[in-house]
């Protein structure tokens, strides 16, 4: 638009000078043709009516719509000083109504905001929490032998049990920390996920040659139907870690001689990934809860792991759009069913 | 339209408006937006045809398209008047006389000096030529020349006798200008050059505006003209009366259009309301059908957001769209059918030549527009209504709480076909009951159309202008009324071809003369009697007739009296209004009858039956030689009783009558025993013949009246049907055509009904062939209740017929002339069959076609 | 913040004494951003108590709270117009307008109030629920599940407080079914949308955030 248009005022003070010419033109018209007087009285007395009507109609106007400005700015000034704002009920079919309901839903958006940093912030408590708890046990662990090993005298073979053992805890706390780092980047989005389009069954290859030794030496048989040309775009290296989680887990929870089998089949807006195990179930009040952080169930609880491999799976899988379903009865098994979106 | 400050949401309901258009064939719909506008710009195009038909035939009538006019005044009167500023314009002539002649016998022809104005405002301003300037100069039309014999090329020398009040004068003299003449003219004009004029008819001078009742020749006759015809009689007589000549005031009733009643616009009222209500039923009924069809999509706009105020609009913008089609196809088609009709419409009516109507007014559009628009849009209001109040919840449940109907405790009786139909039909009275009277509405339109145009009567039709197979009288009489015409015509010759016709069934006379009345104070008693009535005291003849009867009977004036004779032959065609037809009595001369006050409103008598009356038969024992003005003279009055107050046919009148109009009727030999010699022979001879010597007696006739003795004329049975036959048979082909598209909208409206009834219960018929009811059974159910809708009909429809026939009906034949009121419900009986079969089809039809053709799934989803 | 809450919410049908209850006192709140599965077998109540919340139908008793408004308080008029801005619809029989093409049907909600989608907003969600390429069809001419594809699109057009999902996948087959739903969830937590959803399937249940059972128009466990 480079014309400004006609501000709303000459408008209006041109459309009066229109309607006062066009009345008056019509009834001098009328009156000479009829020749009647009383005609051009009654026509002058109906434009001057006409015009104080239009009058009125103006001014209403202008103060309806200065009020809703008023009330408008009151409003914003309440949203940028943070003060809380009263939900306005307005469900006409008004400009107005139409303003309120967008005004609204910025204020629940701010606010909503505000409400995510305040979620991050405790996330990131949790997270240091959590940490400093799980850190907790093998940093005692570790103070005990060091200590017993510089205070207590003792033979070789002992020293070597210790040290061994300090191994292990270091093991142990190198294990977390790397899994708390990859958690926490996940979550920050420090890292990003790169999708690329590529086979399904590479990537499945990969997650499978991390746990093949395991389960040979459970004993359990690990059968793969997967099609070659299945391709989705997918982010090849967290992807394989999020397989590689769901089947560490399996065959973590299969007990010797059962078996796994991983099928993939390509669905309308999906590729599906199907993971079933013979294990022992998870029963129903948990099985939203295995996806949790730190969750880990009893039995288990001498393997190696920190009960973060599920919760990054499915932050994996989600972030790239899918989502992962759990179908299990205790006594028959689980089936972990991968879906990632083929576009 | 969208307020300020409203949501302006118009684009959405727009966008809907327009697929929900395309999406499915909407030709039923335009078709009876258009047939609404057809109707309705059809009655307005005849209608305002009518109207100006009668202005235009009263203005050749009268002899003008002047506003306003003076007759017979002085000069002086005139130029007072003419110079008032408020008229547009003014002018005036001189009256000479009458031409006189043979060739004029048929032509009633004025002779006159006018100025252009006057002749220009009396349609005879000459074409060719000029108005005559020097002194033998003349201009006429073309008809007068003809009858003359003489040609029509400027410069023909035409010879004119002339009669004035006081003289005959003859003079030949050059045509000087000619134009085509007018037949349905009241008059023929001649002009005659000033110079002439004031020879032999010298203009009137003097102040009293008026002139002696009686002269003529020299007056004035003037025409004024306003500048607008806004409020024409109230600002004429305005002007008049500022003047003083408020009593010579003349109004040009053809402009009576101006003051128009309401009255007057009832009947058209009524058609349109007719039409309206045609229209509105029929269109209603598509739009209910189109949104029982669509309510799942309007529930389902309402379960996302869409207001009941949008939905409405929806269904507004969707009639708006459809009548664009519509409408002005309709308004084309309706004008056409209407000028197409006019004529023939105006053929029946009492207009006396044919005049050209051929108006395209703007406002026969505009209104007809606006008109088919109302309909429109009242019929939309109830289904947009509808639409707009859905619930939601419409477009999710699947509607088993309906089927589930009433679980009847009569679950012992067997279900048939036939038991579920009337099931059915019970179940939703509310709808039945529109159905019913919608039909029925129709059915009684159709049978009182058919009956109205089924009661044109021929005879009624000619019976003003004859009631016997033929008449003959002079031909002045016959065609004009002419003051001067012959009342004493028929000559013995004349009589004798007659009666030596063959075939004839019988010949009458009826003669007529005049016989002056002194105002006894019996008759002064009487006349003030009939005072009392108003409608007498309003006519203006009674006024007149008051005025003579000032004083004594030695000072008051006279009442004039037509004397009739009748022989018995003529006499069978009296009409007894009062008092029996004492044949004897009245052939012996001891008794009359007389005729009511034709002239003072009509209906009201000066005598009854048994008063003893006196009649003065001096004019008529005196003929020429009557004296009126002799008061010392002798006068022969005999005292007869009125035996019976009758009606004379208006084809055995003369016309003529002067004061109160009353006619005494006597026998022939009674009346040939008192008139005068000179008026002895009959004034018309009627006659019949069998219907095969017809055609020889008409060529007789024809033959004698043309070449034997043109001064005689005829009317003929024959003659008239003749003239009017192209015209009768286009008034019962546009009746005809009239009733059957009435009972097309009828039908089609049954057929709505009937597409709607089945196809609103798609559903429920599924789950019913669901539960196993064959195909046949179904299709026997909705054949059954199709019937049942007819029957109900039918039985409403012959009810109210009967109750219309006898009341609307009735009262509207009395009104209208030639119209004889038959009771029949013939028009309703013969619809019975045709609509039966549409009761039968159409639900088949509909099943076939539109429900079978989905499967039993998707019927009860209702997917599709 | 809480989004929508029921209170005490009850139906019942008929007369003393065949009186169905069809929901006999129903209290439940829904956070905002959450996805929540109304599970139940068939006539336990839960399509009514989804009826219910999306001013559908007006409740014998209680009361419904959608961002904090009572529904029950407003006009006819004013529900609809509340409904159009703040509710989105997703159905069993995906009830599309057949006479607008796919685009057309989407933005319907929006250019009922008036309003010019967002197209910025639009290109996601088409992208999302891979309807590019239908954009112009007629929804006759689409398979059943890109149907509801449509529908869920239409639904979250007007970014409405609150979808409501009544049996999304009751005409789909097995895989459809997942598709769809992965569609609802993904859809749900990418654009922060509040979604209900009515199922009697328990698998597909456990996609959501957060399963409530309603049996015999109760809330059990």
């Amino acid at each position: 638009m480079s014309r400004n248009p006609l501000s709303v005022k000459a408008l209006c003070l041109w459309l009066g000078a229109g309607a006062l010419l066009s009345m008056l033109a019509l009834t001098g018209a009328l009156a000479l043709l009829t020749g009647d007087r009383l005609l051009l009285l009654s026509g002058a007395l109906l434009t001057v009516c006409a015009l104080l009507w239009l009058l009125l109609l103006c001014r209403l106007f202008a103060r309806r719509l200065s009020l809703f400005t008023g009330e408008l700015c009151r409003t914003l000034d309440d949203m940028i000083s943070g003060r809380p704002v009263p939900e306005q009920a307005d469900d006409t079919e008004t400009l107005f109504a139409r303003i309120r309901h967008r005004l609204t839903r910025l204020y629940g958006v701010l606010r909503e905001n505000r409400r995510q940093v305040e979620r991050e912030q405790q996330a990131l408590q949790a997270l240091v929490s959590d940490i400093a708890h799980q850190v907790k046990t093998p940093l005692s662990n570790l103070k005990m032998v060091s200590d017993t090993l510089l205070t207590k005298p003792i033979s070789d073979r002992e020293r070597a049990d210790f040290l061994q053992g300090l191994r292990t805890q270091i093991e142990k706390l190198d294990f977390l920390l790397q899994a708390l780092v990859k958690c926490s980047r996940l979550e920050t989005g420090t890292i990003q996920l790169e999708k690329t389009c590529s086979p399904l069954f590479d990537t499945l290859a990969q997650a499978l040659s991390g746990i093949v030794y395991a389960a040979e030496s459970k004993n359990i048989s690990v059968s793969v139907d997967c099609p070659e040309d299945l391709a989705l775009p997918h982010d090849k290296k967290w992807t394989a870690e999020a397989l590689f989680n769901l089947l560490d887990n399996a065959v973590k929870y299969t007990p010797p001689g059962g078996s796994i089998r991983v099928t993939a089949e390509s669905w309308e807006m999906y590729g599906k990934l199907d993971i079933r195990d013979t294990g022992k179930g998870i029963p129903e009040r948990n099985q939203a809860a295995v996806f949790r952080r730190f969750y880990r169930e009893e039995e288990v609880h001498g393997e190696p792991g920190v009960g973060i491999g599920l919760y990054l799976a499915r932050e994996i899988v989600t972030r790239q759009g899918g989502y992962i379903a759990l179908a299990s009865e205790p006594g028959r098994g689980s089936t972990f069913s991968v879906f990632l979106p083929r576009r | 339209m969208t307020f300020p400050f409203e949501n302006n949401t118009s684009a959405a309901v727009k966008n809907l408006a327009r697929r929900s258009l395309k999406a499915r064939k909407n030709t039923v719909a335009i078709l009876a937006i258009l047939l609404s506008a057809l109707l309705f710009t059809g009655l307005f195009t005849v209608v305002i045809n009518l109207v100006s038909a009668y202005e235009q035939n009263h203005m050749r009538v009268m002899g003008g398209h002047a506003h306003a006019g003076l007759k017979q005044v002085t000069l002086e009167t005139y130029e007072e008047l003419a110079a008032d500023e408020r008229w547009a314009g003014s002018g005036y002539s001189v009256f000479i006389g009458k031409a006189v002649g043979s060739a004029f016998a048929k032509l009633n022809t004025e002779v006159r000096w006018a100025d252009d104005f006057y002749a220009e405002e009396a349609f005879c301003r000459p074409a060719e030529g000029h108005m005559p300037e020097a002194e033998k100069e003349l201009a006429t039309s073309r008809l007068v020349l003809k009858a003359l014999g003489v040609s029509d090329k400027l410069g023909t020398e035409v010879p004119v006798r002339i009669e004035t009040d006081t003289e005959t004068v003859t003079g030949t003299f050059t045509l000087c200008g000619v134009w085509d003449g007018d037949p349905a003219a009241g008059a023929q004009m001649l002009w005659l050059s000033r110079s002439y004029t004031d020879q032999i008819a010298p203009v009137r001078h003097g102040s009293p505006a008026g002139v002696p009742v009686g002269e003529y020749s020299g007056t004035v006759y003037a025409s004024f003209m306003l500048p607008s015809s806004w409020r024409l009689e109230d600002r004429a007589y305005q002007i008049f009366s500022d003047h003083g000549l408020a009593d010579e005031f003349h109004f040009n009733a053809a402009y009576a259009m101006s003051s128009f009643k309401l009255t007057d616009a009832l009947p058209v009222l009524a058609l349109a309301l007719l039409v309206l209500a045609a229209g509105y039923l029929l269109i209603y009924n598509i739009f209910y059908i189109s949104i029982a069809q669509d309510i799942r999509f309007y529930g389902m706009l309402k379960t996302l957001g869409a207001t009941g105020r949008q939905l409405r609009s929806l269904i507004y913008r969707k009639a708006l769209r459809l009548s664009a089609v519509g409408i002005p196809l309709g308004l084309a088609l309706g004008w056409a059918l209407g000028t197409a009709l006019s004529p023939a419409i105006l053929g029946s009516m009492p207009i006396s030549e044919k005049v050209s109507v051929h108006s395209a007014h703007p406002f026969i559009f505009l209104f007809g527009a606006l008109f088919a628009l109302l309909t429109v849009f009242i019929s939309c209001r109830k289904p947009a209504k509808i639409a707009g109040k859905v619930s939601p919840m419409e477009a999710l449940r699947y509607n088993e709480a309906e089927v589930a109907s009433k679980k009847t405790r009569r679950a012992a009786k067997p279900v048939t076909s036939g038991r579920l139909a009337r099931q059915n039909l019970s179940r939703s009275k509310k709808k039945v009951a529109v159905v019913v009277l919608s039909l029925a509405l129709s059915l009684v339109i159709f049978n009182s159309a058919a009956s109205l145009v089924g009661g044109f009567d021929f005879e009624t039709f000619i019976s003003d202008s004859l009631v016997n197979d033929f008449a003959v009288a002079d031909a002045g009489l016959l065609n004009n009324m002419a003051r001067n015409a012959r009342r004493s015509a028929v000559d013995a010759a004349l009589q004798t071809n007659i009666a030596a016709l063959e075939g004839l069934e019988g010949m009458g006379s009826v003669y007529s003369c005049f016989a002056d009345q002194p105002i006894t104070d019996e008759l002064a008693a009487i006349i003030r009697d009939a005072g009392q009535h108003e409608e007498v005291a309003r006519s203006l003849m009674y006024q007149n007739a008051v005025g003579e009867m000032d004083g004594t009977e030695a000072t008051r004036g006279n009442m004039n009296y037509a004397v009739y004779g009748l022989d018995d032959y003529a006499a069978q065609k009296l009409t007894v209004l009062e008092g029996e037809l004492d044949w004897d009595r009245w052939r012996a001369g001891e008794g009359v009858f007389i005729t009511p006050a034709v002239l003072w409103g009509g209906k009201y008598c000066l005598y009854h039956p048994g008063d003893m009356m006196s009649v003065d038969l001096t004019e008529m024992l005196d003929g020429a030689a009557y004296n009126y003005w002799d008061e010392s003279a002798a006068r022969t009055v005999k005292t007869y009783q009125v035996l019976a107050v009758v009606e004379l046919p208006s084809a055995y009148g003369s016309g003529v009558s002067m004061g109160s109009g009353t006619r005494i009727i006597l026998p022939e030999t009674e009346y040939l025993h008192y008139v005068n010699e000179g008026a002895r022979l009959p004034m018309l001879t009627v006659f019949d013949v069998d219907d095969e010597h017809m055609a020889q007696a008409e060529a007789f006739v024809k033959n004698y009246t043309e070449n034997v003795d043109p001064s005689m004329d005829y009317r003929s049975r024959l003659s008239l049907e003749e003239e009017y036959r192209g015209l009768i048979r286009m008034f019962t082909l546009v009746g005809g055509a009239l009733c059957a598209l009435l009972a097309l909208i009828g039908i089609l409206n049954f057929v709505n009904s009937m597409a709607t009834s089945v196809l609103t219960r798609r559903r429920e018929i599924a789950m019913l062939q669901a539960v196993g009811m064959t195909g046949r059974q179904v299709r026997h159910m909705l054949i059954f209740e199709g019937l049942g809708y007819m029957l109900l009909g039918l039985a409403f429809a012959l009810l109210l017929s009967s109750v219309t026939n006898v009341t609307v009906l009735r009262s509207i034949t009395e009104g209208m002339w030639a119209f004889r009121y038959r009771f029949t419900l013939l028009p309703v009986l013969l619809s019975a069959p045709p609509l039966a079969a549409v009761a039968a089809a159409v639900p088949l039809i509909c099943y076939v076609h539109l429900l079978r053709g989905q499967s039993l799934i998707d019927r009860l989803r209702d997917l599709g | 913040m809480t989004i929508l809450q029921t209170v005490d919410l009850k139906k019942y049908y008929g007369k003393k004494p065949n009186v169905t209850k069809a929901l006999d006192g129903v209290s439940l709140s829904v956070e905002e951003g959450e996805f929540v599965a109304v599970v139940g077998t068939s006539g336990s109540g839960k399509s009514t108590l989804l009826h219910m919340m999306g001013g559908l139908d007006t409740p014998t008793s209680g009361s419904v709270l959608v961002r904090g408004q009572e529904l029950a308080k407003k006009s006819e008029e004013e529900l609809t117009i509340f409904r159009r801005r703040n509710i989105g619809f997703v159905f069993q029989s995906y009830n599309l307008v057949p006479i607008l093409n796919v685009l057309e049907n989407i933005v319907l909600p929006v250019e009922l109030d008036g309003d010019r989608a967002d197209r910025a907003f639009l290109e996601e969600i088409v992208g999302m629920l891979a309807l590019q390429d239908k954009l112009n069809s007629m929804p006759n001419q689409l398979s059943g599940g890109q149907q509801q594809r449509v529908a869920i699109a239409r639904a979250l057009i007007t970014k409405p407080a609150i979808v409501l999902a009544d049996e999304p996948t009751g005409n789909l087959d097995s895989r459809t079914s997942a598709d769809v739903l992965g569609l609802l969830q993904r859809c749900s937590r990418e654009l922060d949308q509040t979604v209900v959803m009515i199922t009697h399937n328990n698998e597909l249940a456990q996609l959501a955030g957060r399963i409530v059972r309603i049996e015999d128009g109760r809330i059990v466990a």
